[in-house]
């Protein structure tokens, strides 16, 4: 009687390297959703920040009946939100600039600009653009601000 | 008699076991440090979005809204160095001036909003909508209100800017 035993090759290389891709696809892929879930928790954190910023800015004025003496440096800078008269975004066409400035919150640095429009006797347009930089916060200046909010508010 | 074939077997070698393992630490390293990295930068963005400073943040903005929107600009007064403000409300359809007051201010640490009547005026109660707060400053400009708040928890710091309206 013959008792053969059955050799053990052990894996193939090809083997090996599929295993191997298939570890890497499903380790990067879940790093890269984490990496892009906290970056853009970010970004939406700084598109809040920014928002507010012009909302406060367009209530603040709108408050003075849209005033051409409306000033936020003089009304809102305060230790946590710093406001300096700088350069801002385009204002809208038809609407005359009445400030530019640039804000600091939250670590967040932004840039406005507070625009009007008369539209009729006693009725005006005004108007709030506020741009800001998606992808690094570390202030560059105002060109290189990559995304703009707009509000506009009308008062009588 | 039977005839037995057994093949050679010759298992590693202790330097081949040493690179294997020197390999599998490696790797095994790599990605722990990945893995970990990976899980700290979930964890910052999570606690980013609903930590306590994060949802207090929130419940702050929306009292301080609610009242100011409901009441009359004519009638709020405010501190000169901004740190409260207090703004007057009408009860309710009936009355023809205002009768409640409610006085937003920071102590302790606490953000409270103080509730009252204002003929005879009386405190009726005192709610603390929030803690941790660091810095808080109220301004008015013309009939509107604005509020910056900043508060802290561990390494995390929020400042909250929120403004509103009065109706009158």
């Amino acid at each position: 009687m013959i008792i053969k035993f059955k050799r053990f090759t052990g894996s193939s290389l090809i083997e090996v390297m599929l295993a191997a891709a298939v570890v890497s696809i499903a380790i990067i892929g879940g790093v890269s959703y984490r990496y892009y879930s906290s970056l853009d928790g970010r970004r939406a954190n700084i598109h809040a920040t920014t928002a507010r910023v012009a909302l406060m800015l367009c209530e603040s004025w709108g408050g003075t009946n849209g005033s051409l003496t409306y000033d936020p440096v003089v009304h809102l800078d305060s230790d946590s939100l710093t406001i300096t008269a700088d350069d801002g975004p385009e204002a809208p066409a038809d609407f005359t600039t009445l400030s530019s400035h640039k804000l600091i919150v939250s670590n967040v640095t932004c840039y406005a600009t507070l625009s009007f429009k008369d539209i009729d006797t006693g009725l005006r347009a005004l108007n709030v653009r506020v741009a800001w930089q998606r992808r690094d916060q570390s202030d560059k200046g105002l060109s290189d601000m990559d995304s703009v909010f707009e509000l506009s508010s009308y008062v009588y | 008699m039977p005839k037995q074939r057994f093949n050679l077997k010759t298992g590693l070698t202790t330097i081949e076991l040493m690179v294997a393992s020197a390999i599998g630490i490696m790797i095994f390293a790599g990605v722990t440090v990945l893995l970990v990295d990976s899980q700290r930068g979930w964890n910052r963005m999570y606690s980013r979005l609903y930590s306590d400073v994060v949802t207090d943040s929130f419940i702050v903005r929306k009292a301080f809204d609610s009242i100011v929107r409901k009441s009359a600009s004519a009638y709020s007064s405010i501190d000169d160095d901004g740190s409260w403000l207090e703004v007057c409300y009408y009860a309710d359809e009936f009355s023809v001036a205002p009768d409640l007051y409610a006085r937003f201010y920071e102590s302790d640490g606490d953000f409270n909003i103080e509730y009252g009547t204002l003929n005879p005026k009386e405190t009726t109660g005192v709610q603390t909508i929030c803690s941790n707060v660091v810095d808080c400053v109220f301004k008015k400009v013309g009939t509107s209100a604005q509020m910056i708040l900043t508060t802290e928890e561990g390494s995390q710091q929020i400042t909250t800017i929120t403004s509103a309206v009065m109706h009158n």
